[in-house]
């Protein structure tokens, strides 16, 4: 009976209780930014200037003007693709987006 | 003779593979961040080490458990899983951070209605993966 009525005492014996437990944390580590992501700086805002063409101009000459450099007719001129057909030929009063150097 | 010398020859082989194999890590280098260190004590520090490590505690301690981190990446959840001796969840408890280089993240337990006499353990996770865990005593 003794081995019995410890088996029962040893089955009986309450289970601990831990709601009462209170836990924290912290580290040396920085949190991550919101989100989980490393935050990616915005993108440079796109700034786009106009240029009226004037009797006179050339894509080299508003280039030379706009940038300093003839040499990047061929930026405007992808620029402006859908306004001139021909490298060669633009008119007055033609409105070109002149983008960013 | 040509059979024992076929035998010294196979022996050199496998001698000769067998050095080969030692020679090599064993062990892939892994990417990211892992945990190089679990300690567990009464207190930490400012630098979040355990500053008296220990595995035996009395009922009234906070426990602590420091887990140091090498490695970087943009976000890593450390989990830290406190269980008693019959398997009962003592307290489950995450941090997401940032980790660069080296890192001490620390995690701490108190129970104000006293400790439970008996054997304790925390597990520690990375990423929800096991990276490690502490065993110790209260009374």
């Amino acid at each position: 009976m003794g081995i019995l009525d410890d088996l029962f005492k040893k089955k009986d014996k309450p289970k601990p209780d831990f709601s009462g437990v209170t836990s924290g944390h912290s580290s040396t580590a920085s949190a991550p930014a919101a989100g989980g992501h490393v935050a990616t700086p915005p993108p440079p805002a796109v700034t786009r200037r106009t240029y009226v063409v004037v009797e006179g101009d050339s894509l080299s000459k508003i280039a030379k003007r706009e940038y300093g450099d003839a040499n990047k007719w061929l930026k405007i001129y992808e620029a402006n693709r859908n306004i001139i057909k021909n490298p060669d030929l633009i008119y007055p009063g033609q409105e070109l987006h002149i983008p960013d150097a | 003779m040509i059979v024992i010398n076929r035998r010294l020859l196979a022996g050199i082989l496998i001698v000769a593979a067998t050095l080969a194999g030692c020679g090599k890590s064993k062990t892939a280098p892994q990417a990211g961040v892992r945990v190089a260190d679990i300690d567990i004590g009464r207190s930490v520090g400012s630098d979040k080490t355990i500053a008296d490590k220990t595995d035996s505690f009395g009922a009234a301690d906070t426990i602590y458990v420091s887990v140091k981190t090498v490695g970087s990446a943009p976000t890593a959840t450390l989990t830290a899983r406190w269980s008693y001796e019959d398997g009962q969840r003592v307290d489950e408890s995450s941090q997401t951070i940032a980790p660069s280089a080296t890192d001490v993240s620390e995690f701490h337990v108190a129970n104000p209605s006293g400790w439970p006499s008996g054997s304790y353990q925390v597990e520690i996770l990375l990423n929800g993966t096991s990276a490690g865990t502490k065993k110790f005593k209260v009374g």
